[in-house]
Protein backbone atom coordinates (compact mmCIF):
# COMPACT_ATOMS: atom_id res chain seq x y z
CA UNK A 1 0.00 0.00 0.00
CA UNK A 2 1.57 3.43 -0.82
CA UNK A 3 1.65 6.27 1.66
CA UNK A 4 -1.46 7.83 -0.41
CA UNK A 5 -3.66 5.29 -0.37
CA UNK A 6 -2.94 4.54 3.69
CA UNK A 7 -3.55 8.35 4.11
CA UNK A 8 -6.62 8.17 2.15
CA UNK A 9 -7.40 4.99 4.38
CA UNK A 10 -6.75 6.59 7.43
CA UNK A 11 -7.23 10.48 7.02
CA UNK A 12 -6.60 12.65 9.24
CA UNK A 13 -9.19 13.82 12.00
CA UNK A 14 -10.42 9.80 11.44
CA UNK A 15 -7.83 8.58 13.77
CA UNK A 16 -8.25 8.81 17.72
CA UNK A 17 -5.82 7.69 20.28
CA UNK A 18 -7.15 6.98 23.61
CA UNK A 19 -5.43 7.14 27.24
CA UNK A 20 -7.02 5.32 30.52
CA UNK A 21 -10.34 5.79 28.80
CA UNK A 22 -10.22 9.05 27.44
CA UNK A 23 -10.24 9.02 23.25
CA UNK A 24 -9.32 12.06 21.61
CA UNK A 25 -8.74 12.75 17.83
CA UNK A 26 -4.78 12.45 16.53
CA UNK A 27 -2.73 15.70 15.89
CA UNK A 28 -1.32 16.13 12.78
CA UNK A 29 2.54 16.21 14.05
CA UNK A 30 0.72 12.51 16.05
CA UNK A 31 -1.02 11.77 12.91
CA UNK A 32 2.22 12.17 10.35
CA UNK A 33 4.97 10.23 12.64
CA UNK A 34 2.07 7.58 12.64
CA UNK A 35 2.06 7.34 8.96
CA UNK A 36 5.70 7.37 8.40
CA UNK A 37 6.02 4.43 11.34
CA UNK A 38 3.08 2.80 9.11
CA UNK A 39 5.13 2.76 6.38
CA UNK A 40 8.69 1.52 7.98
CA UNK A 41 6.76 -0.97 9.47
CA UNK A 42 5.02 -1.81 6.10
CA UNK A 43 8.90 -1.87 4.37
CA UNK A 44 10.46 -3.91 7.12
CA UNK A 45 7.55 -6.56 6.74
CA UNK A 46 7.94 -7.02 2.81
CA UNK A 47 11.97 -7.16 3.58
CA UNK A 48 11.51 -9.72 5.93
CA UNK A 49 9.38 -11.46 3.45
CA UNK A 50 11.67 -10.43 0.79
CA UNK A 51 14.61 -12.47 2.65
CA UNK A 52 12.42 -15.60 3.63
CA UNK A 53 11.93 -16.53 -0.33
CA UNK A 54 15.29 -16.10 -1.07
CA UNK A 55 15.85 -18.87 1.96
CA UNK A 56 13.34 -20.69 0.08
CA UNK A 57 14.86 -20.41 -2.88
CA UNK A 58 18.50 -21.49 -1.77
CA UNK A 59 16.48 -24.32 -0.06
CA UNK A 60 14.74 -25.53 -2.89
CA UNK A 61 17.73 -25.25 -5.14
CA UNK A 62 19.56 -27.49 -3.07
CA UNK A 63 16.72 -30.12 -3.12
CA UNK A 64 16.98 -29.93 -7.06
CA UNK A 65 20.28 -30.85 -6.86
CA UNK A 66 20.42 -33.32 -4.13
CA UNK A 67 18.01 -35.01 -6.26
CA UNK A 68 19.49 -34.95 -9.59
CA UNK A 69 22.46 -37.14 -7.81
CA UNK A 70 19.70 -39.71 -7.86
CA UNK A 71 18.89 -39.01 -3.70
CA UNK A 72 15.02 -39.52 -3.22
CA UNK A 73 12.66 -36.75 -1.67
CA UNK A 74 12.10 -38.53 1.47
CA UNK A 75 15.76 -39.20 1.67
CA UNK A 76 16.46 -35.27 1.38
CA UNK A 77 13.33 -34.47 3.98
CA UNK A 78 15.00 -36.91 6.41
CA UNK A 79 18.48 -35.77 6.44
CA UNK A 80 17.42 -32.60 6.84
CA UNK A 81 14.67 -33.11 9.16
CA UNK A 82 12.67 -31.68 7.09
CA UNK A 83 8.90 -33.85 8.02
CA UNK A 84 6.41 -32.20 9.40
CA UNK A 85 5.61 -33.36 12.58
CA UNK A 86 3.25 -36.26 13.10
CA UNK B 1 -27.86 -24.07 47.52
CA UNK B 2 -27.25 -21.41 50.11
CA UNK B 3 -28.77 -18.07 49.04
CA UNK B 4 -27.41 -14.79 50.93
CA UNK B 5 -30.10 -12.23 51.34
CA UNK B 6 -28.13 -8.60 51.79
CA UNK B 7 -30.70 -6.15 51.78
CA UNK B 8 -30.91 -6.55 55.73
CA UNK B 9 -27.42 -5.71 55.87
CA UNK B 10 -27.02 -1.95 56.72
CA UNK B 11 -24.90 -0.02 54.01
CA UNK B 12 -25.23 -2.88 51.07
CA UNK B 13 -27.60 -3.33 48.01
CA UNK B 14 -28.81 -6.55 46.29
CA UNK B 15 -28.06 -6.13 42.33
CA UNK B 16 -28.76 -9.71 40.71
CA UNK B 17 -25.57 -11.50 41.76
CA UNK B 18 -23.36 -8.62 42.47
CA UNK B 19 -23.09 -7.33 45.95
CA UNK B 20 -22.04 -3.31 45.93
CA UNK B 21 -20.30 -2.01 49.12
CA UNK B 22 -20.06 1.46 49.42
CA UNK B 23 -16.87 3.46 49.65
CA UNK B 24 -15.21 3.08 53.17
CA UNK B 25 -16.32 0.22 53.66
CA UNK B 26 -15.81 -3.61 53.57
CA UNK B 27 -16.88 -6.97 52.68
CA UNK B 28 -15.28 -9.96 54.71
CA UNK B 29 -16.87 -13.75 54.05
CA UNK B 30 -15.17 -16.27 56.09
CA UNK B 31 -16.12 -20.24 54.74
CA UNK B 32 -15.80 -22.86 57.37
CA UNK B 33 -12.75 -23.37 56.02
CA UNK B 34 -11.68 -19.97 57.89
CA UNK B 35 -10.88 -18.93 54.23
CA UNK B 36 -11.42 -15.59 53.59
CA UNK B 37 -12.19 -13.33 50.86
CA UNK B 38 -11.95 -9.06 51.26
CA UNK B 39 -10.26 -7.39 54.17
CA UNK B 40 -6.77 -8.07 54.76
CA UNK B 41 -6.57 -11.13 54.60
CA UNK B 42 -7.09 -12.31 50.58
CA UNK B 43 -7.47 -16.14 49.45
CA UNK B 44 -4.81 -16.95 46.87
CA UNK B 45 -7.19 -16.74 43.86
CA UNK B 46 -4.24 -17.22 41.21
CA UNK B 47 -5.12 -13.90 38.77
CA UNK B 48 -6.80 -10.63 40.20
CA UNK B 49 -9.01 -8.82 38.12
CA UNK B 50 -7.13 -5.40 37.98
CA UNK B 51 -9.11 -3.52 34.84
CA UNK B 52 -11.04 -3.40 32.10
CA UNK B 53 -10.79 -0.93 29.09
CA UNK B 54 -12.72 -0.79 26.16
CA UNK B 55 -11.47 0.44 22.92
CA UNK B 56 -13.05 3.21 21.38
CA UNK B 57 -13.94 3.78 17.24
CA UNK B 58 -10.78 3.57 15.35
CA UNK B 59 -8.24 3.89 18.04
CA UNK B 60 -4.54 3.64 16.91
CA UNK B 61 -3.41 3.12 20.66
CA UNK B 62 -4.31 2.90 24.11
CA UNK B 63 -2.28 3.74 26.62
CA UNK B 64 -3.07 1.89 30.07
CA UNK B 65 -1.53 4.15 32.94
CA UNK B 66 -0.99 3.08 36.61
CA UNK B 67 -1.56 -1.00 35.91
CA UNK B 68 1.37 -2.02 37.44
CA UNK B 69 1.85 -1.37 41.20
CA UNK B 70 3.51 -3.13 44.01
CA UNK B 71 0.74 -5.43 44.76
CA UNK B 72 1.49 -7.80 41.71
CA UNK B 73 4.96 -8.47 40.33
CA UNK B 74 3.20 -10.57 37.49
CA UNK B 75 0.77 -9.77 35.19
CA UNK B 76 -1.77 -11.09 32.65
CA UNK B 77 -3.12 -9.40 29.67
CA UNK B 78 -6.29 -10.02 27.40
CA UNK B 79 -7.30 -8.77 24.57
CA UNK B 80 -10.96 -9.66 22.97
CA UNK B 81 -13.85 -8.70 21.14
CA UNK B 82 -13.77 -6.04 18.65
CA UNK B 83 -12.39 -5.51 15.10
CA UNK B 84 -9.49 -4.34 13.19
CA UNK B 85 -9.31 -1.85 10.21
CA UNK B 86 -7.31 -4.80 8.66
CA UNK B 87 -5.60 -8.13 9.21
CA UNK B 88 -2.66 -6.64 11.72
CA UNK B 89 -0.63 -7.70 14.57
CA UNK B 90 -0.98 -6.16 17.73
CA UNK B 91 2.49 -4.62 19.75
CA UNK B 92 3.46 -3.43 23.06
CA UNK B 93 5.56 -0.77 24.58
CA UNK B 94 6.41 0.87 27.50
CA UNK B 95 6.41 4.55 27.67
CA UNK B 96 9.78 5.98 28.34
CA UNK B 97 11.69 2.82 27.53
CA UNK B 98 14.45 2.98 24.68
CA UNK B 99 14.67 1.39 21.70
CA UNK B 100 17.87 -0.10 22.44
CA UNK B 101 16.17 -2.22 25.39
CA UNK B 102 13.90 -4.10 23.18
CA UNK B 103 14.72 -7.93 22.53
CA UNK B 104 12.29 -10.36 20.96
CA UNK B 105 12.57 -13.84 18.95
CA UNK B 106 9.10 -15.35 17.22
CA UNK B 107 9.45 -18.96 16.15
CA UNK B 108 6.25 -19.88 13.97
CA UNK B 109 4.55 -22.37 11.61
CA UNK B 110 2.31 -21.81 9.08
CA UNK B 111 -0.37 -23.60 9.00
CA UNK B 112 1.27 -25.73 6.43
CA UNK B 113 4.06 -26.59 8.70
CA UNK B 114 6.51 -24.32 7.45
CA UNK B 115 8.89 -23.73 10.59
CA UNK B 116 10.24 -19.36 10.27
CA UNK B 117 11.79 -17.45 13.27
CA UNK B 118 12.30 -13.93 13.14
CA UNK B 119 13.42 -11.41 16.01
CA UNK B 120 15.57 -8.24 16.81
CA UNK B 121 17.73 -6.54 19.55
CA UNK B 122 17.27 -2.75 19.72
CA UNK B 123 15.31 -2.16 16.17
CA UNK B 124 11.94 -1.03 17.25
CA UNK B 125 10.63 0.53 20.04
CA UNK B 126 7.77 -2.24 20.57
CA UNK B 127 7.37 -5.47 20.54
CA UNK B 128 5.59 -6.95 18.12
CA UNK B 129 3.40 -9.96 18.31
CA UNK B 130 1.64 -9.43 21.50
CA UNK B 131 -1.52 -10.53 19.21
CA UNK B 132 -3.54 -10.29 16.15
CA UNK B 133 -6.38 -8.15 15.39
CA UNK B 134 -8.31 -8.98 12.01
CA UNK B 135 -11.63 -7.10 10.58
CA UNK B 136 -14.05 -9.24 12.60
CA UNK B 137 -11.91 -9.88 16.07
CA UNK B 138 -8.93 -9.11 18.06
CA UNK B 139 -6.63 -11.47 20.30
CA UNK B 140 -4.23 -11.07 22.42
CA UNK B 141 -2.51 -13.28 25.33
CA UNK B 142 0.35 -11.47 27.31
CA UNK B 143 2.15 -12.59 30.10
CA UNK B 144 4.15 -9.95 31.60
CA UNK B 145 6.63 -10.62 34.47
CA UNK B 146 8.24 -8.15 36.61
CA UNK B 147 7.13 -4.62 34.96
CA UNK B 148 7.44 -2.83 38.16
CA UNK B 149 10.37 -4.28 39.93
CA UNK B 150 13.76 -2.67 39.05
CA UNK B 151 14.47 -5.87 37.01
CA UNK B 152 13.87 -6.53 33.21
CA UNK B 153 10.78 -6.65 32.31
CA UNK B 154 9.90 -10.00 30.45
CA UNK B 155 7.28 -10.95 28.05
CA UNK B 156 5.38 -13.82 26.68
CA UNK B 157 3.04 -13.96 24.46
CA UNK B 158 1.12 -16.22 21.29
CA UNK B 159 -0.85 -14.83 18.27
CA UNK B 160 -2.96 -17.16 16.22
CA UNK B 161 -5.36 -15.84 13.31
CA UNK B 162 -7.46 -17.83 10.74
CA UNK B 163 -5.32 -18.34 7.31
CA UNK B 164 -2.67 -17.58 9.11
CA UNK B 165 0.20 -18.68 11.41
CA UNK B 166 0.83 -19.43 15.18
CA UNK B 167 3.47 -18.28 17.46
CA UNK B 168 5.29 -18.58 20.68
CA UNK B 169 7.37 -15.28 21.41
CA UNK B 170 9.66 -14.48 24.17
CA UNK B 171 10.59 -10.77 25.07
CA UNK B 172 12.45 -8.72 27.61
CA UNK B 173 12.81 -5.07 27.65
CA UNK B 174 16.36 -5.16 29.06
CA UNK B 175 16.76 -2.41 31.15
CA UNK B 176 15.99 -2.03 35.53
CA UNK B 177 13.42 0.66 35.12
CA UNK B 178 10.10 0.16 36.78
CA UNK B 179 6.95 0.96 34.68
CA UNK B 180 3.50 1.61 35.68
CA UNK B 181 1.80 0.90 32.05
CA UNK B 182 1.76 0.04 29.02
CA UNK B 183 0.24 0.82 25.26
CA UNK B 184 -1.18 -1.39 23.19
CA UNK B 185 -1.60 -0.55 19.09
CA UNK B 186 -1.89 -2.18 15.98
CA UNK B 187 0.98 -2.38 13.72
CA UNK B 188 -0.85 0.30 11.36
CA UNK B 189 -4.29 1.36 11.16
CA UNK B 190 -6.53 1.01 13.96
CA UNK B 191 -8.89 -0.76 16.15
CA UNK B 192 -12.12 -0.60 17.42
CA UNK B 193 -14.16 -1.90 20.42
CA UNK B 194 -13.14 -4.69 22.09
CA UNK B 195 -11.47 -5.03 25.79
CA UNK B 196 -8.32 -5.08 27.55
CA UNK B 197 -8.34 -7.00 30.71
CA UNK B 198 -5.50 -6.83 32.83
CA UNK B 199 -4.75 -9.59 35.69
CA UNK B 200 -2.44 -9.81 38.40
CA UNK B 201 -1.30 -12.95 39.58
CA UNK B 202 -1.69 -13.31 43.40
CA UNK B 203 1.86 -13.31 45.54
CA UNK B 204 0.54 -16.09 47.60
Amino acid sequence: MTRAEYEAQHPLGSVNVQQDGETRPMTEAEWTAWVDQAMEAQAAEQAEADAQSAKDATKQSAIEKLAALGLTVDEIKEAFGLEAPQ
Amino acid sequence: MSRLTVGSIEGLTENSNVISVPTGHSLNVTDAAGLQIGGSAVVSAGLVFISRTTIGSAVSSVTLSNIFSADYDNYRILISGGSGSSNQFIQFSFPGAATAAYNYQIVYGAWNNTASASGASGAVAYFPYMGTCTPTSLQGCVDIQSPYLTEQTFLGSFYARPGHIGTVTANVLNDTSSYTGVTVAPASGTFSDGNIDVYGYVKS
